[in-house]
Protein backbone atom coordinates (compact mmCIF):
# COMPACT_ATOMS: atom_id res chain seq x y z
CA UNK A 1 0.00 0.00 0.00
CA UNK A 2 1.63 3.29 -1.37
CA UNK A 3 0.18 6.62 1.00
CA UNK A 4 1.10 10.23 -0.91
CA UNK A 5 1.58 12.50 1.84
CA UNK A 6 1.06 16.06 1.05
CA UNK A 7 4.64 16.94 0.18
CA UNK A 8 4.31 14.39 -2.45
CA UNK A 9 0.98 16.37 -3.95
CA UNK A 10 2.90 18.79 -6.01
CA UNK A 11 3.47 18.03 -10.16
CA UNK A 12 7.60 17.63 -9.31
CA UNK A 13 7.30 15.46 -6.42
CA UNK A 14 4.41 13.65 -8.09
CA UNK A 15 6.17 13.03 -11.53
CA UNK A 16 9.23 11.93 -9.45
CA UNK A 17 7.22 9.58 -7.68
CA UNK A 18 5.85 8.00 -10.92
CA UNK A 19 2.42 8.74 -9.75
CA UNK A 20 0.00 11.50 -10.35
CA UNK A 21 -2.38 13.60 -7.83
CA UNK A 22 -5.21 15.82 -8.84
CA UNK A 23 -6.28 18.73 -6.40
CA UNK A 24 -8.42 20.79 -6.45
CA UNK A 25 -8.34 24.71 -4.76
CA UNK A 26 -12.08 25.28 -5.44
CA UNK A 27 -11.07 27.37 -8.58
CA UNK A 28 -9.95 24.61 -10.88
CA UNK A 29 -7.49 21.26 -10.82
CA UNK A 30 -4.17 22.09 -9.53
CA UNK A 31 -2.77 18.22 -10.23
CA UNK A 32 -3.67 15.35 -11.10
CA UNK A 33 -3.93 11.86 -9.03
CA UNK A 34 -3.37 8.43 -10.60
CA UNK A 35 -6.63 6.15 -9.41
CA UNK A 36 -4.88 3.43 -7.92
CA UNK A 37 -3.16 4.98 -4.72
CA UNK A 38 -4.48 5.72 -1.34
CA UNK A 39 -4.33 8.99 0.22
CA UNK A 40 -4.01 9.17 3.78
CA UNK A 41 -4.50 12.29 5.76
CA UNK A 42 -4.11 12.46 9.42
CA UNK A 43 -6.34 15.29 10.96
CA UNK A 44 -5.70 16.26 14.83
CA UNK A 45 -8.97 17.42 16.69
CA UNK A 46 -7.95 21.04 18.23
CA UNK A 47 -8.00 21.08 21.87
CA UNK A 48 -6.17 22.10 24.58
CA UNK A 49 -5.44 20.38 27.95
CA UNK A 50 -7.92 22.34 29.63
CA UNK A 51 -10.37 21.72 27.07
CA UNK A 52 -10.08 17.65 26.86
CA UNK A 53 -10.40 17.05 30.37
CA UNK A 54 -13.82 19.51 30.67
CA UNK A 55 -14.80 17.52 27.54
CA UNK A 56 -14.18 14.00 28.77
CA UNK A 57 -15.95 14.93 32.47
CA UNK A 58 -18.82 16.03 30.84
CA UNK A 59 -19.32 12.95 28.83
CA UNK A 60 -18.73 10.62 31.76
CA UNK A 61 -21.52 12.94 32.95
CA UNK A 62 -23.79 11.91 30.20
CA UNK A 63 -22.81 8.38 30.55
CA UNK A 64 -23.75 8.05 34.60
CA UNK A 65 -27.02 10.51 33.91
CA UNK A 66 -28.62 7.71 30.97
CA UNK A 67 -30.26 5.02 31.61
CA UNK A 68 -28.77 1.72 31.51
CA UNK A 69 -30.40 -1.79 30.24
CA UNK A 70 -30.13 -4.78 32.00
CA UNK A 71 -29.52 -7.11 28.93
CA UNK A 72 -27.19 -6.69 26.32
CA UNK A 73 -29.04 -7.47 23.81
CA UNK A 74 -31.18 -4.36 24.24
CA UNK A 75 -28.22 -2.11 24.64
CA UNK A 76 -26.99 0.75 21.92
CA UNK A 77 -24.08 -1.65 21.32
CA UNK A 78 -25.84 -4.97 20.18
CA UNK A 79 -28.27 -2.39 17.54
CA UNK A 80 -24.92 -1.16 15.80
CA UNK A 81 -24.00 -4.61 15.50
CA UNK A 82 -27.28 -5.17 13.47
CA UNK A 83 -27.30 -2.54 12.02
CA UNK A 84 -23.50 -2.68 10.74
CA UNK A 85 -24.94 -6.42 9.68
CA UNK A 86 -27.67 -4.88 7.35
CA UNK A 87 -25.12 -1.96 6.30
CA UNK A 88 -27.61 0.21 7.63
CA UNK A 89 -24.84 2.39 9.44
CA UNK A 90 -23.08 5.68 8.53
CA UNK B 1 -4.98 3.38 20.85
CA UNK B 2 -7.82 3.13 18.12
CA UNK B 3 -11.74 3.07 18.88
CA UNK B 4 -14.59 1.75 17.88
CA UNK B 5 -17.83 3.36 17.62
CA UNK B 6 -19.47 0.69 19.67
CA UNK B 7 -16.89 1.45 22.41
CA UNK B 8 -18.37 5.77 21.97
CA UNK B 9 -21.80 5.37 21.88
CA UNK B 10 -22.59 3.68 25.20
CA UNK B 11 -21.36 7.69 26.70
CA UNK B 12 -24.80 8.88 25.34
CA UNK B 13 -27.56 6.13 24.51
CA UNK B 14 -28.27 2.98 26.30
CA UNK B 15 -26.55 -0.47 27.36
CA UNK B 16 -25.54 -2.46 30.16
CA UNK B 17 -23.68 -0.54 33.36
CA UNK B 18 -20.42 -2.54 32.63
CA UNK B 19 -20.49 -1.40 29.16
CA UNK B 20 -21.14 2.55 30.15
CA UNK B 21 -18.32 1.63 32.52
CA UNK B 22 -15.86 0.52 29.62
CA UNK B 23 -16.70 3.63 27.87
CA UNK B 24 -16.26 5.83 30.65
CA UNK B 25 -13.27 4.48 31.50
CA UNK B 26 -11.71 4.75 28.20
CA UNK B 27 -12.91 8.69 28.51
CA UNK B 28 -11.42 9.10 32.26
CA UNK B 29 -8.38 7.58 30.94
CA UNK B 30 -7.96 10.04 28.11
CA UNK B 31 -8.48 12.97 30.38
CA UNK B 32 -5.41 12.04 32.28
CA UNK B 33 -3.18 11.52 29.48
CA UNK B 34 -2.88 8.21 29.33
CA UNK B 35 -4.24 6.98 26.01
CA UNK B 36 -3.85 9.07 22.86
CA UNK B 37 -7.55 8.78 20.62
CA UNK B 38 -7.19 7.49 16.65
CA UNK B 39 -9.99 6.68 14.52
CA UNK B 40 -10.80 6.31 11.28
CA UNK B 41 -13.03 8.02 9.24
CA UNK B 42 -15.84 5.71 9.24
CA UNK B 43 -16.13 5.86 12.88
CA UNK B 44 -17.34 9.52 12.49
CA UNK B 45 -20.04 7.86 9.52
CA UNK B 46 -21.13 5.63 12.13
CA UNK B 47 -21.74 7.87 14.95
CA UNK B 48 -23.27 10.30 13.00
CA UNK B 49 -25.65 7.53 11.51
CA UNK B 50 -26.63 5.87 14.61
CA UNK B 51 -27.34 9.32 16.44
CA UNK B 52 -29.36 10.67 13.87
CA UNK B 53 -31.77 7.05 14.07
CA UNK B 54 -31.95 7.89 17.82
CA UNK B 55 -33.01 11.85 17.29
CA UNK B 56 -35.18 10.98 14.40
CA UNK B 57 -36.82 8.35 16.61
CA UNK B 58 -37.44 10.48 19.67
CA UNK B 59 -34.80 8.58 21.65
CA UNK B 60 -32.63 11.35 21.73
CA UNK B 61 -32.97 14.88 21.52
CA UNK B 62 -31.15 17.04 19.07
CA UNK B 63 -29.52 18.95 21.71
CA UNK B 64 -27.82 16.14 23.48
CA UNK B 65 -26.68 14.53 20.47
CA UNK B 66 -25.20 18.48 19.61
CA UNK B 67 -23.28 18.60 22.92
CA UNK B 68 -22.07 14.60 22.59
CA UNK B 69 -20.45 15.37 19.11
CA UNK B 70 -19.22 19.08 21.17
CA UNK B 71 -17.62 17.05 24.00
CA UNK B 72 -16.16 14.39 21.37
CA UNK B 73 -14.63 17.12 19.78
CA UNK B 74 -12.48 18.53 22.50
CA UNK B 75 -11.22 15.04 23.17
CA UNK B 76 -7.88 15.46 20.58
CA UNK B 77 -8.81 12.76 18.40
CA UNK B 78 -6.60 11.30 15.68
CA UNK B 79 -8.34 10.72 12.54
CA UNK B 80 -6.88 8.99 9.91
CA UNK B 81 -9.12 9.71 6.56
CA UNK B 82 -8.40 7.44 4.01
CA UNK B 83 -9.39 6.75 0.07
CA UNK B 84 -8.83 3.20 0.07
CA UNK B 85 -9.22 0.85 -2.95
CA UNK B 86 -11.76 -1.30 -2.97
CA UNK B 87 -9.26 -4.27 -3.38
CA UNK B 88 -7.63 -2.95 -0.53
CA UNK B 89 -10.64 -3.35 1.91
CA UNK B 90 -11.57 -6.68 0.27
CA UNK B 91 -8.26 -7.79 0.66
CA UNK B 92 -8.22 -6.54 4.38
CA UNK B 93 -11.34 -8.21 5.15
CA UNK B 94 -10.84 -11.41 4.16
CA UNK B 95 -7.78 -11.75 5.58
CA UNK B 96 -9.02 -10.24 8.89
CA UNK B 97 -12.34 -12.52 8.60
CA UNK B 98 -14.17 -9.86 9.40
CA UNK B 99 -16.78 -7.49 7.65
CA UNK B 100 -15.44 -4.50 5.72
CA UNK B 101 -16.32 -1.78 8.05
CA UNK B 102 -14.94 -3.77 11.09
CA UNK B 103 -11.15 -4.52 8.70
CA UNK B 104 -11.27 -0.60 8.77
CA UNK B 105 -10.93 -0.21 12.37
CA UNK B 106 -9.07 -3.77 12.44
CA UNK B 107 -6.82 -2.69 10.25
CA UNK B 108 -5.09 0.24 11.88
CA UNK B 109 -5.26 -0.75 14.94
CA UNK B 110 -2.72 -3.34 13.16
CA UNK B 111 -0.88 -1.13 11.14
CA UNK B 112 0.03 1.20 13.75
CA UNK B 113 0.55 -1.18 16.49
CA UNK B 114 -1.83 -0.24 18.71
CA UNK B 115 -4.49 -1.90 20.99
CA UNK B 116 -8.50 -1.30 19.92
CA UNK B 117 -11.21 -0.47 22.37
CA UNK B 118 -14.29 -2.36 21.18
CA UNK B 119 -17.28 -3.83 22.20
CA UNK B 120 -18.58 -5.35 19.23
CA UNK B 121 -18.25 -9.28 19.89
CA UNK B 122 -17.10 -9.71 16.29
CA UNK B 123 -14.88 -7.17 16.38
CA UNK B 124 -13.23 -8.14 19.08
CA UNK B 125 -12.92 -11.92 18.42
CA UNK B 126 -11.15 -10.85 15.32
CA UNK B 127 -8.87 -8.71 16.94
CA UNK B 128 -7.36 -11.41 19.08
CA UNK B 129 -6.90 -13.85 16.23
CA UNK B 130 -5.22 -11.15 14.35
CA UNK B 131 -2.66 -10.53 17.58
CA UNK B 132 -4.24 -7.37 18.24
CA UNK B 133 -4.51 -5.81 21.71
CA UNK B 134 -8.23 -5.24 22.96
CA UNK B 135 -8.55 -2.41 25.48
CA UNK B 136 -9.85 -4.09 28.50
CA UNK B 137 -11.32 -2.33 31.95
CA UNK B 138 -10.18 -3.87 35.18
Amino acid sequence: MKFLTLSDTTPTDAARAGTFVRLSDGAGDVGTVAANVSLRVILKDSTTPERRTASARRLVEMARAKPTVKTAAKGITAELRRLRDRGEVG
Amino acid sequence: MVVDASALLPLVLSDTSARTDYAAAIIERTARGELELVIPQICHLELAGVIARKVRSRALTDATAQEFFEQLDGLGFELFVESFRYSELYANAMELGSQVADAIYLSLARELDLAIATLDGGMRQAAKQAGIAVFEVR
